[in-house]
């Protein structure tokens, strides 16, 4: 299973750099190695899937050496290695990115013509990129491939966008980029910590290991809570801010609204579906894991970022013209949900969070779907151009309204199985945080219903060019809704309400990740204890408990700091 | 026997679902035929639900299985078969079936029809889900479906845009309730032993009596401010007139008989809750007398048939929060008993009263402004001797269901008024407050009853005075209602027996209801077979209960308000005249607060809508000119700084070059040697 | 075992014997070309023969051992690999100018070339000050002949005369400094000065130490186009054909380092890491290293100019390298796995060489309808019309940028490994702080850079350019080599990280003295006692 984890990240890339610089291509010709390529991939992650058991710790399908590290060696001496793995955290988001290349595929199908073999080459390269990051269980690799993917989405985006597309394409760029330096530094932090202040000065770049290693780590008397100055906060914020802006939290999101604008419309789908989610995920696997005591001391900011996020982002939408613009705010709103989920700190926010992942992926990537569909036809995204294409484009209509309800968390349907734990985690660690948050519930649904209304309700309105002929109304040949939009979007639609519906499963596999994550969380102590009766003094308490589960672990080990050693 | 009869409970929410499953997927040639396995899955929910209103006890439940569980929750699919749900269910199924029917005949030939019943389908499947919830967060989970499917149906006809403004107002204004009740369950989750939301737990008397009560308080708000939206109070109740821009079954099934009872419902089963916060009860009471009060005077002067049955909707859900909100001390126990009577008896009247203006709409060609049509007793005989049952009910004229069910919220408010000690005098301000809003009730009711059938015989033409002009876009679209019936050139006969059939059924039960079940109350008191239907209710026995005997001087009042209020409307509105006329000069702003229903969609467009909206805006120019700006200013400031700091000393001169550096070089050295 | 003098003194003349054969070719091509015309070819054939000659010899040289406190060189594992790396660089520069001289100039311009490598190459194995001092002027002085050799408009005459006259002034400072650190010693042979200062207590007396430090580090500044002395390069470069560009950001750089290693870190960084001495290096370094990348980098991004682009990426690389150098006082004593100073400049300059070399080398073969690129506009719709030059390009650019997984994210990956690494719990955050500030000033940098491959992909019209391709194979030849070594070393870095790593333990290791250094009654002890009281 090893190997086949590492064919499956690897068969893109391959069948990417043989479309991008086989010679003589034309454009059918790479749009089916790219779908076969994308099929072939998902249905080895789906194997993988299937192979997957939910009961075991730790990462599975890893390549383990004899002395229990996982990998090969890449830079020896450092032991910097090419581990690929995954567990609970992950496998779904290896699973979704498999599943919305098919989407993103699907979607160029007609509308990217030009140089279309270099097209899906950098779509195949980006899902390796991907999947590789989401795989990675060393930091440094699991960095490469998380700034490997800029390259390829800053030549889809610069080559293949609208109109911006230069400007969208280097603000992304260099915006993620900066983020994602700091973020660097921050990893190299963990392990410097690690190697210079851990019992018998461990080296490692393994994330499993750098996790467990950090929990029992001496920061000693060098950590004070609540102060701005400790590593633990320091390390946090370096951490923060490359996944801040992958995210994209609130105030960090604007590169969002103008990469989503410009980008083509599988770009759109991949970046919101898949790579927003490189942001929380590194919030869960870092940020979380890695620094807690930083997160803990943090969480009033995260949270009112997080907060504010959701409102503002909801807020902004509401007043978008252009659709894939709301849709693109949209992100930024419930990005802030899955945050909050996240440093909520507790097994039901965690849950939620993974779980929403997925769900704003899937629902997230379907509206950009079918606004690409939309736009494919009319050439135009405006709100005040379009109405009524319920009576147009009914399967559309089915399609747009199952993603948005989806999206605006209604029963049944996926986004509420995760929005729901979120708030329900973030309400015990902060009540306030969450009530504000649940506003967001009420403003999604304003955007969203706004879209529809706009978008499928009223009478039949399509820009010039389009109009009804009043003479005899007939009406202008609209391209019918394709087999490959059908064949895009019906897996996603599928997911959408199985997830709503079902959920069980699909949560029961990240469960026991989300056990272990909240183990090595200072406030798992409190989370249980029946202080939880009063909000206010759950709060205090958690501040004074804090410090006892750090000493415990300094307790145990010996003093060896780096003066002792020379 | 019972046994079996309330584990197959389970069928109940399931064979609706089954029912718009096969509507909803059935190959295109079935279509026309969409409302047969709807109907029949809602018919077979119906026997089974008698079947489970036979067994119901307090205790009994199924477990189905597990739905969202994760680490620290757990939302078993677990369904309460007590006295509460069943009668609830019965209601609803029953009510369903024969809406559903009548629908088969008022939708025929709508390009929509499957869709419709697969809607209705999936509606019956939340609600009843929604009734046999025996968890908090399950309830939430149907709460909010019953919501997606009343969205989806109001738009149904989704080329009209005051339909999808309507169903968009009404999603919202649920959407704001349903986060009261989401940050409820929040608050119960962190208070819950072992984060178990069941009833069970929940409502138990353990753990309410350890629980602070400021989060009881809290939490009991938090419920009612959900039922108000729900259930149409103050201040959320602004999108229930609206929703008549769906098909009138639905108007009848929704928003008159079943979704918009789910809040009364949700109180009632919290009541062993809300009695520990006598203040939120008050705080019902409050609200649901001064709902009931203003929007039957908006009632009064409305010419929309259906708005003015929308807004008696209004109104006698506020009843019954009235009497929720009288259960203070030992009126607790009569005044759930009052409520869900009310909700039960109203249920059957109010679809009856909604489809008979079905089916006067069906007979004008859809035109519903009284204005443009009178006199109709001859034309439509059964319409008009079904609205005539209906209506009297509605004003609760002995011996219809209306009459019991409204005398008994009188007696728990009068009782109440005694009961109370520090708002004794609030709840017997709601009682005078309240027989005067039943004299109103049985005013609008008769001269929407009288202004339609009695008098000279007039049908809707094109050129009426208020007629809206006609539309061309939807004739173009051939998507609109009245194109596809064809009314336009068939008006004023009435209904085809499919539709007449279901006004005869729910006319009956109006009449029959009233007798049978609750005929011999004055004489028996509380000790029928219906109402201990329903005091096998979870927790019922928590609640303090005392012997409160038929008070003929309520009766009494109630029915003098009632005759008075229909003696009004005969004399105003039986033959035209220009009584009406002169009274609304007379007191014109009262009649213009009324007719423009207090303007509180302006006044909430003001004070949320557009604020909102401005806030939008604000938060899109401060992206646009703010975040981005102080972003893209960041990113200027390497090259800004490089450009006015450094290049400067790139000036090519090479003794400049030479100065420099070795300037900084001792300037370097110095520092590091003296610090 | 210690060697008796004539055994030290042929070992350093077997050992040399490379830098030999580049100086006698130099010389014989140089004198020959005075009296015969030839074509240019034959002397840059010559030229690379004798690299190849010159790698072969250093490439067997495995077993000559040299004295560490006797032996004016050392051949240790630093001078070792350097010497492979710059003759492989040297090729490779051969390689892109092969066309570069008329062909009456050739021979001295070739006989340049060997000089300056076998300079290098000496700087690289010296263990002398003096014999360092040498190598760098073999470094320096034919550089001028070079710029002046390809003198062709009054630019690029202004450029030499202000690369002469700072490079004579950044050699004074230099010397200076040199003096001081035999001063105060009274040693010249390097182990031997480290040594001594290590074990000496209260040596040397901080503010000698902290004028070598100071003089020695200003004038190497000069070497690696760092702060304060960066002035000249953008001018310099933009006077300067694109070859003499490539020359001049690679080879002063690398010997830079080299000497710093050599005679800076290599003798005082093995003292306690609390020594006030080595604070006050760390403290003159970071700052430099923090104004060069910052510098750089911001004055970068003004640039259209190619040559004054890549002039300013010098220098901001300059500042990267100095990170390491500043994080190589701090933690260089230290032993350990994690990426230490020395060790991560010296694989800086190695991926430094292969990406910065390969976007030297693709420029100068580019010719844009006819002329040679000058400004960043001239590249409009490269990566189209020549997809694998562009390619080429836009790695090297990325790579530069520190975008994995090419060379550059290694080298920046290990730089600031080592700057972060050097923290520590007692001392403020300042290495982070470094840290942090290279990064942003890398974020703001990848703009530059990005913008080449904008122009290069994104042009919204089909450019109506012709680009062609110049210079044959051994242009391409050579620049193709460095785009494979920038991608190669990205993905599998392993062996130049470990050959690094060997290098920089080697610039630091002391073998045990034999007992006459140790226990002697030198003269010198009495100067340090005396300038300590």
């Amino acid at each position: 299973m090893a190997t086949l984890l590492v064919i499956t990240i690897l068969i893109p890339l391959i069948a990417g750099l043989a479309t991008a610089l086989a010679p003589g291509l034309d454009r059918d010709q790479a749009r089916k190695i790219a779908l076969g390529a994308v099929v072939v991939t998902l249905g080895l992650s789906l194997v993988l899937l299937v192979g997957f058991r939910p009961e075991i710790r730790g990462p599975q399908f890893a390549f383990q050496t004899l002395d229990g590290h996982y990998g090969w060696a890449w830079i020896a001496k450092t032991d910097i290695r090419v581990a690929f793995g995954l567990d609970g955290l992950s496998l779904w988001l290896f699973v979704l990115t498999s599943l919305l290349m098919i989407t993103a595929v699907c979607s160029s199908w007609e509308s990217v013509s030009d140089r279309a073999p270099q097209y899906y080459g950098f779509l195949l390269a980006l899902q390796t990129g991907l999947l590789g990051l989401f795989a990675s269980l060393d930091v440094v690799l699991f960095y490469v491939f998380f700034e490997f993917t800029l390259i390829p989405l800053f030549f889809l985006i610069g080559l293949w966008g609208g109109p911006k597309r230069k400007k969208a394409a280097v603000t992304f760029f260099l915006y993620t980029l900066a983020g994602s330096l700091l973020t660097l530094l921050g990893v190299i932090s963990l392990v410097a910590v690690n190697y210079l202040y851990s019992r018998g000065h461990v080296l490692t770049f393994s994330i499993p290991e750098l996790t467990s290693g950090l929990a029992v780590v001496q920061w000693d008397d060098w950590y004070k809570t609540n102060s701005w100055t400790s590593p633990q906060v320091l390390i946090f914020l370096l951490l923060f801010a490359g996944f801040a802006i992958k995210v994209p939290m609130f105030p960090f999101h604007t590169w969002l609204p103008l990469a989503h604008v410009e980008a083509p419309t599988a770009g759109s789908i991949v970046l919101a579906g898949v790579l927003l989610k490189v942001g929380t995920y590194g919030l869960m696997r870092f940020n979380l894991a890695m620094t807690p005591l930083g997160s803990a001391a943090l969480f009033p900011l995260i949270a009112t970022l997080a907060v504010a996020g959701v409102i503002y982002g909801a807020l902004a939408a509401l007043a978008q013209t252009d659709v894939k613009r709301l849709v693109a705010y949209s992100s930024v709103s419930h990005m802030g949900f899955i945050v909050l989920g996240i440093f909520a700190m507790n097994a039901t926010g965690l849950d939620g969070a993974v779980i929403q992942q997925i769900n704003h992926g899937l629902t997230t990537g379907a509206l950009f779907a079918c606004v690409g569909m939309i736009y494919d036809r009319y050439h135009t995204r405006q709100l005040a151009d379009l109405g009524g294409l319920w009576s147009r484009l009914p399967v559309l209509a089915l399609f747009l309204m199952l993603a948005a309800m989806g999206s605006a968390a209604v029963p049944l349907l996926c986004g509420f199985t995760g929005e729901f734990p979120i708030l329900a985690g973030a309400f015990e660690t902060s009540p306030r945080s969450a009530v504000l948050a649940a506003t967001g519930m009420i403003l999604g649904a304003a955007y969203l219903l706004w879209m529809l209304r706009k978008l499928l309700f009223g009478p039949l309105k399509e820009p010039h060019g389009h109009t009804t002929d009043a003479t005899n109304g007939h009406h202008p040949a609209v391209a019918p809704v394709g087999w490959y939009e059908i064949a895009g979007l019906s897996p996603l639609m599928i997911l959408i309400v199985l997830i709503g519906v079902y959920p069980r499963p699909f949560l029961n596999q990240s469960k026991l990740a989300v056990v272990d994550l909240v183990e090595t969380l200072p406030q798992s102590a409190v989370a249980s204890a029946p202080a939880r009766l009063d909000p206010a003094r759950a709060r205090s308490l958690d501040q004074n408990d804090r410090t006892p589960v750090l000493s415990a672990s300094v307790a145990t080990a010996p003093a060896a700091s780096l003066g002792d050693r020379r | 026997m019972a046994g079996f009869l309330i584990k197959s409970a389970w069928l109940i929410p399931l064979l609706p679902l089954i029912g718009a499953g096969l509507a909803a997927l059935g190959p295109k040639r079935t279509r026309l035929e969409s409302h047969i396995p709807v109907i029949a899955g809602i018919g077979l929910a119906f026997l089974v639900s008698l079947g489970a209103l036979l067994a119901a006890s307090p205790e009994a439940k199924v477990f189905v299985g597990s739905w969202l569980t994760i680490t620290n929750f757990d939302t078993p699919l677990e369904f309460r078969v007590d006295g509460l749900t069943t009668v609830m269910l019965s209601m609803v199924t029953f009510v369903s079936t024969l809406v559903a029917v009548f629908a088969a005949g008022y939708m025929k030939g709508d390009p929509g029809y499957s869709r419709f019943f697969a809607l209705i389908g999936l509606f019956v499947f939340s609600m009843t889900g929604l009734v046999l919830s025996n968890h908090f967060v399950l309830t939430y989970v149907f709460w909010e479906g019953v919501g997606v499917c009343s969205y989806l149906l109001i738009g149904f006809w989704y080329t009209r845009p005051t339909a999808a403004a309507a169903a968009m107002k009404a999603f919202l204004v649920n959407r704001m309730g349903d986060f009261g009740f989401a940050i409820a369950i929040f608050w119960m989750w962190t208070i819950a032993p072992g984060n178990d939301l069941s009833y069970d737990t929940i409502l138990s008397t353990g753990m309410l009596e350890t629980t602070p009560h400021y989060a009881i308080v809290g939490i009991a708000l938090l419920l009612f401010w959900a039922a108000t939206a729900k259930s149409a109070q103050i201040p959320l109740y602004v999108w229930l007139p609206d929703a008549m821009e769906g098909p009138t079954p639905v108007s009848a099934l929704i928003h008159a008989a079943t979704m918009v009872t789910a809040g009364v419902y949700l109180i009632a089963r919290s009541t062993p809750l809300l009695v520990y916060a006598p203040g939120v009860q008050l705080l019902v009471a409050i609200t649901g007398c001064a709902t009931a009060l203003l929007s039957a005077a908006i009632a009064v002067t409305q010419t929309d048939l259906k708005r003015v049955l929308a807004y008696s909707t209004v109104s006698q859900l506020g009843y019954m929060f009235m009497a929720l909100g009288a259960g203070v001390g030992d009126v607790a126990q009569l005044a759930v008993v009052a409520a869900i009577f009310h909700l039960f008896t109203h249920a059957f009247f109010k679809a009856l009263l909604f489809l008979a203006a079905g089916s006067v709409m069906h007979a004008m060609g859809d035109v519903i402004d009284m204005r443009r049509f009178g006199g109709l007793r001859h034309r439509l005989p059964i319409t008009c001797a079904t609205f005539a049952v209906g209506g009297l009910a509605l004003a609760g004229i002995f011996p219809l269901a209306g009459f019991f069910s409204k005398d008994e919220i009188l007696l728990a408010l009068g009782t109440a008024a005694h009961v109370s000690e520090d708002a004794g005098w609030v709840y017997g301000l709601i009682y005078w407050l309240a027989l005067f809003t039943a004299f109103l009730t049985a005013f609008y009711t008769a001269r929407a009853f009288f202004w339609t059938f009695w008098g000279p015989e007039k049908l809707p033409s094109a050129d009426d005075p208020g007629a809206p002009p006609v539309d061309h876009d939807a004739q173009a679209h051939g998507g609109d209602h009245h194109d596809a019936h064809g009314h336009g050139h068939d008006i004023g006969h009435e209904s085809p027996p499919i539709m007449t059939y279901p006004l005869i059924a729910l006319a009956a039960c109006t009449i029959l209801i009233g007798v049978v079940c609750l005929g011999s109350w004055p004489f028996g008191g509380p000790s029928e077979w219906f109402a201990h239907k329903i005091e096998a209710m979870l927790w019922f026995e928590q609640l303090e209960g005392g012997e409160h005997g038929f008070a003929w001087g309520t009766a009494f009042l109630g029915t003098l308000a009632g005759l008075a209020g229909i003696g009004l409307g005969y004399k105003l509105y039986a033959e035209p005249n220009p009584i009406p006329g002169d009274l609304a000069k007379r007191f014109k702003p009262l009649y213009e607060a009324s007719l423009s229903k207090f303007k509180v969609d302006e006044f909430y467009d003001i004070i949320v809508v557009r604020p909102i909206r401005r806030l939008a805006i604000l938060c899109e120019f401060l992206d646009d000119y703010l975040v981005d700006q102080l972003v893209l200013g960041t990113a200027r400031l390497p090259r800004w700084l490089g450009k006015n700091l450094l290049a400067r000393y790139q000036n090519g001169l090479l003794q400049s070059y030479a100065a420099l550096s070795a300037l900084t070089v001792v300037a370097l050295l110095l520092i590091l040697m003296l610090f | 075992m210690s060697q008796s003098a004539i055994e030290i003194a042929r070992n350093a003349a077997r050992f040399l014997i490379p830098e030999f054969v580049l100086l006698a070719t130099a010389m014989a091509i140089m004198t020959a070309s005075a009296f015969t015309r030839q074509s240019r070819k034959v002397w840059c054939a010559i030229a690379a023969a004798a690299m190849l000659l010159a790698l072969g010899n250093v490439l067997a040289q495995g077993s000559i051992k040299t004295e560490a406190y006797g032996s004016v060189v050392l051949n240790d594992h630093l001078s070792g690999s350097a010497r492979i790396v710059l003759l492989l660089t040297g090729l490779v520069i051969l390689g892109l100018a092969h066309e570069e001289p008329s062909d009456e100039r050739a021979g001295e311009f070739f006989g340049a070339l060997l000089v300056i490598n076998a300079g290098a190459m000496i700087t690289a194995a010296a263990n002398e000050i003096v014999l360092l001092f040498v190598g760098l002027e073999l470094v320096s002085i034919p550089t001028y002949l070079i710029l002046y050799l390809s003198r062709r408009h009054a630019a690029s005459r202004e450029a030499a005369v202000k690369y002469f006259f700072l490079s004579l002034f950044a050699s004074s400072l230099l010397l200076y400094g040199l003096g001081f650190l035999y001063g105060t010693t009274g040693l010249s042979n390097l182990k031997a000065i480290g040594y001594l200062l290590e074990k000496l207590p209260g040596a040397p007396q901080p503010q000698l130490g902290l004028l070598a430090i100071v003089f020695i580090l200003a004038g190497l500044t000069f070497r690696v186009a760092a702060v304060p002395l960066h002035f000249y390069a953008p001018d310099v470069y933009q006077g300067s054909p694109i070859v003499i560009a490539a020359l001049l950001s690679w080879l002063p750089k690398a010997v830079g380092i080299l000497a710093m290693a050599r005679v800076l870190t290599g003798v005082f960084a093995t003292k306690e890491p609390t020594d006030p001495l080595l604070q006050k290096a760390v403290i003159l370094c970071w700052v430099i290293a923090a104004a060069t990348m910052v510098w750089g980098n911001f004055v970068a991004l003004l640039q259209t100019n190619l040559k004054r682009l890549l002039a300013y990426s010098s220098i901001a690389h300059a500042g990267y390298l100095m990170v390491g150098i500043t994080a190589a006082f701090a933690t260089d004593s230290r032993p350990g796995s994690l990426f230490a100073g020395t060790e991560s400049a010296l694989f800086y300059l190695v991926a430094y060489a292969a990406m910065t070399l390969g976007v030297f080398g693709l420029l100068s073969a580019v010719l844009a309808d006819g002329r040679g690129v000058e400004t960043i506009d001239d590249l409009a719709g490269l990566g189209w019309a020549r997809p694998w030059t562009g390619l080429g390009l836009a790695v090297c650019l990325l790579s530069l940028a520190g975008i994995p997984p090419l060379a550059g994210f290694w080298a920046k990956f290990e730089v600031f490994t080592a700057a972060i690494s050097a923290t520590r719990r007692d001392g403020s955050g300042i290495f982070l702080l470094l840290a942090v500030v290279g990064m942003l000033s890398a974020a703001a940098g990848a703009f530059y850079y990005l913008r080449l491959v904008v122009i290069m992909y994104l042009v919204d019209a089909p450019s109506k350019t012709a680009f062609t391709l110049r210079g044959g194979w051994p242009v391409l030849g050579s620049a193709a080599a460095c785009v494979v070594a920038t991608v190669g070393l990205g993905l599998f870095s392993s062996p130049v990280v470990e050959a690094a790593r060997l290098a920089a333990q080697a610039a630091l290791s002391r073998p045990a003295p034999p007992v006459a250094v140790a226990d002697g009654d030198l003269a010198p002890r009495q100067f340090v006692r005396v300038a300590g009281d």
